[in-house]
């Protein structure tokens, strides 16, 4: 059978080499969250590629949609958004050239490449996909690129779209809840397959006891100096989009647990030297280099200690329940999903996420990675420097960059920045 | 008024009709999109005026507030706020259109009402779906209800169900007339030129509608009477992202191409559909605005719009398209790249054009269209 996910395949093989040279290189004891990483990924995508081969459908879907939901299937769940920006921190040449592709066809240059690498893949013809998926969210990236991947794609491929409305309110998660529900039927409907809600609930399971492990995590997050290495940030978006509903995902926080644990104990921090800044990142952090937040760890002394993916503003969902109403809790979750939240609603939501979260790890600074793609959030840079200004004291650093794409702003000029910045600080 | 002064309302931001209608005390409010119901307004006599760019000099207080990735046009239209020129109004509406214009919502309730405007101006925000469906349409109708209560609210106001019948027949007849003038420009020999209909439209979003109605009936029957013109070299119509500036109109026209026909917002995707007059207005108003030719913004959508660009194609005699792009505008630049692989399977010749709210360039797109017209003449 033809390898209808040929970009979990380049994944396999780039986790597998990257995790040769981390067992083999750094003294005992140093990177443990990226080799547990590593481990769990691993096993994971090499799961999704057995499945895929055995023919199981392929599911391609936005990372807006918690993926648990689609569990009540047999599939494999392919999250558009995770692949470009994981195979560019992996990859020497990045997703270069399924970006190019994707303009080539005449996609602008300043779309997010999110979204624009899995279009090049899809011209390339890396990706056969049995059902298409997106919630209307959290931006123009979305709206633009999704019916464009499914068009190339091959016409018939049902494109399954959930309208989520503008507003986070309980008349809005009950719209969204009704739009859901009809995704998820709609899905099993394009397979083939009746729901097992009790996969369903069992993948919300895992999601649930992840979720218990990323707030104890998040707690030892405010310890200084803090205990974590900030490599966590870029590591925990991956893991929410590739390792979703399964046990992996819990393993893997609970070992990142376990590690913090121990150093905050003993007052240590992942590296050698001291804390000197605290950091918040309310955009993300950088993808195209994955030795980028050891060098903020090690070089400068610097704590990533949040971005806008590793604070879930989340609530469990009880299984418990009928299955009506845990799809209405996931669909809250869903609305409320880390850049989702942010994104798709008022600038009060990401100021106020923001200034909260600054004031309670005691940040010293924010950066704010202004992303070419995300003209929402770079709609919003001012309002909220003024507000860490303002209300918690703090100054904060823009730059400008593509986060999946190293030619766009290279890392040098980006660690400039950074260190004449942080001069400015110290 | 004559033809001229007519046109002229829109070379500038306020105008006299504006400040007539200011000095009789009514209200004036903004609205950044065409999913705004403007038979609303009118029922609740308020002046409904789309926000536009025209006037700005630069960018230069806007960007200090957004980012260089952001659409010229809506800095365009931030910088004029920022400068105290859109202090008539009395309010504002935003919605969730594009990602750039949603967030003047957030900019506006940040930086310039309480400073620049007064602490009680108005904002008030839209929530349209993004796709087509029952639910989605059961949403919009309650949206616009709860609209509605708030401008009762706020302006101490009573909007009966005979007011809002008035607003539908007062845009529809505008909607009519504007639509008959787009036939005179579509002709064999076209009586109206591209860049006097989009002057057209652009007036027609800042005045009072009855007013608007009856100078366009004036034009019409003008226009009727002369004489067409063919002397072009091709027939343009033009798609894309805002223009509300008639220069671009000028450059294609001045190089021998005629814009017979469009697919933008100061034109067909703002005057082509009207409202139903019988049964219930508020649901008449809601299915007008929900499954009018859309914008990129209608997710689900594209090959509606494409059905309606192929028959204005046929229908206005159409050589060639042109779409532009405003840098950075997502929505319209992907829309166009995909009319351009449609329209080349049916050989229909497309030139995309990236621009600056401000053409600054003027030279650069001069070439390309000349060259393009060159190719299809
Ligand atoms: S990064 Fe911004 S532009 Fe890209 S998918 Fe997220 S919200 Fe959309
Ligand atoms: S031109 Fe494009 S980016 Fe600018 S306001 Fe219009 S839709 Fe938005």
């Amino acid at each position: 059978m033809k390898n209808k996910i040929i970009p979990y395949e380049i994944l396999y093989e780039a986790l597998e080499t990257t995790r040769i040279l981390v067992e083999g290189g750094p003294e005992e004891g140093e990177l443990l969250v990226l080799k547990s990483f590593l481990k769990h990924i691993s096993k994971v995508v090499e799961r999704y590629l057995d499945n895929a081969e055995n023919g199981i459908p392929v599911l391609g879907h936005h990372f807006a949609f918690p993926t648990e939901v689609f569990f009540a299937y047999d599939i494999v769940p392919i999250v558009f958004e995770g692949i470009p920006y994981i195979l560019s921190a992996l990859l020497p040449e990045g997703s270069e050239s399924f970006y190019d592709l994707a303009d080539s066809w005449g996609h602008p240059y300043h779309t997010c490449t999110s979204q624009k690498g899995v279009l090049g893949m899809t011209l390339n013809g890396m990706f056969q996909f049995d059902v298409i998926t997106t919630p209307t969210a959290p931006c123009d990236n979305t709206f633009a690129s999704y019916p464009v991947i499914s068009e190339i794609h091959k016409k018939d491929v049902p494109f399954i779209i959930a309208d989520m409305p503008f507003y986070h309110d309980e008349r809005g998660y009950k719209y969204y809840g009704a739009e859901l529900k009809k995704t998820i039927l709609d899905v099993g409907e394009a397979l083939n397959q009746e729901p097992d809600w009790d996969k369903f609930k069992k993948a919300i399971d895992y999601s649930n006891e992840a979720l218990k492990y990323i707030s104890e995590i998040n707690e030892l997050r405010r310890v200084a100096p803090c205990p974590i290495e900030s490599m966590l940030c870029p590591l925990m978006t991956a893991v929410l989009a590739f390792i979703p509903g399964q046990p992996e995902r819990a393993l893997f926080f609970k070992d990142v647990l376990e590690i913090a644990k121990k150093r905050a104990k003993s007052g240590e921090r992942a590296y050698p030297g001291k804390e000197k800044i605290r950091s918040i990142w309310p955009y993300m952090s950088i993808f195209f280099d994955i030795g980028f937040c050891e060098w903020l760890d090690r070089e400068i002394g610097m704590s990533m200690l949040l971005d806008i993916f590793n604070y879930l503003f989340l609530e469990q969902v009880d299984t418990s329940q009928d299955v009506d109403e845990i799809i209405n809790g996931v669909a809250k979750q869903s609305m409320e999903y880390p850049m989702v939240r942010q994104s798709q609603y008022h600038a009060d939501t990401l100021i106020e996420d923001f200034v909260y979260l600054s004031k309670e790890y005691e940040a010293d600074c924010a950066i704010f990675t202004a992303h070419i793609g995300c003209k929402q959030s770079v709609s919003l840079i001012q309002l909220l420097r003024e507000a860490l200004r303002d209300e918690v004291g703090i100054p904060m650093l823009t730059v400008d960059l593509d986060i999946g794409d190293a030619r766009y702003t290279s890392i040098q000029t980006v660690k400039k920045e950074i260190n004449n910045f942080v001069k400015t600080i110290l | 008024m004559k033809y001229d002064e007519f046109l002229k309302i829109s070379e500038t931001l306020s105008n006299p009709l504006v400040e007539e209608w200011k000095k009789q005390k009514k209200k004036i409010i903004g609205y950044y999109c065409t999913y705004v119901p403007e038979e609303i307004l009118v029922a609740a006599e308020i002046l409904g005026f789309r926000m536009r760019g025209t006037g700005a000099e630069g960018t230069s207080r806007a960007d200090t507030i957004l980012s260089r990735f952001n659409c010229s046009y809506i800095r365009a239209s931030l910088d004029l706020a920022l400068e105290g020129k859109y202090n008539f109004l009395d309010g504002l509406i935003a919605m969730n259109s594009c990602d750039h214009a949603r967030r003047m919502y957030d900019i506006f309730k940040y930086k310039v009402v309480g400073e620049i405007l007064p602490e009680n101006f108005p904002l008030y925000f839209l929530s349209v779906p993004h796709i087509l469906t029952e639910r989605g349409y059961n949403w919009l109708l309650e949206e616009f209800e709860i609209f509605i209560t708030e401008l009762e609210n706020h302006f101490n106001i009573k909007i009966t169900k005979e007011d809002l019948n008035r607003g539908i027949q007062i845009l529809n007849e505008n909607r009519k007339i504007l639509k008959e003038i787009h036939g005179l420009r579509a002709l064999d020999k076209p009586k109206i030129s591209g860049v006097d209909i989009l002057k057209m439209n652009v007036a027609n979003s800042a005045i009072p509608k009855e007013i608007a109605n009856q100078e366009l009936s004036n034009i019409l029957t003008n226009v009727k009477d002369s004489g067409g013109n063919s002397d072009n070299r091709a027939r343009i119509l033009l798609t894309g992202s805002l223009i509300d500036n008639p220069l671009f109109i000028k450059i294609i026209e001045d190089v021998g191409g005629a814009v017979v026909s469009d697919m933008l917002c100061f034109g067909t995707r703002n005057f082509w559909d009207l409202t139903e007059e019988r049964g219930n207005p508020l649901e008449n108003i809601t299915k007008r605005y929900y499954y009018k030719i859309s914008c990129p913004r209608m997710m689900d959508d594209h090959k509606r719009r494409f059905e309606f660009l192929k028959e204005r194609i046929e229908k206005d005699k159409v050589d060639g398209v042109i779409g532009t792009r405003i840098e950075f505008c997502d929505l319209n630049g992907v829309e166009n790249a995909l009319y351009e692989h449609e329209l080349e399977n049916l050989n229909i010749p497309m030139l995309t054009l990236d621009r600056d709210y401000f053409l600054g360039d003027i030279g650069r797109y001069k070439t390309r269209i000349e060259a393009f017209i060159e190719q299809i003449e």
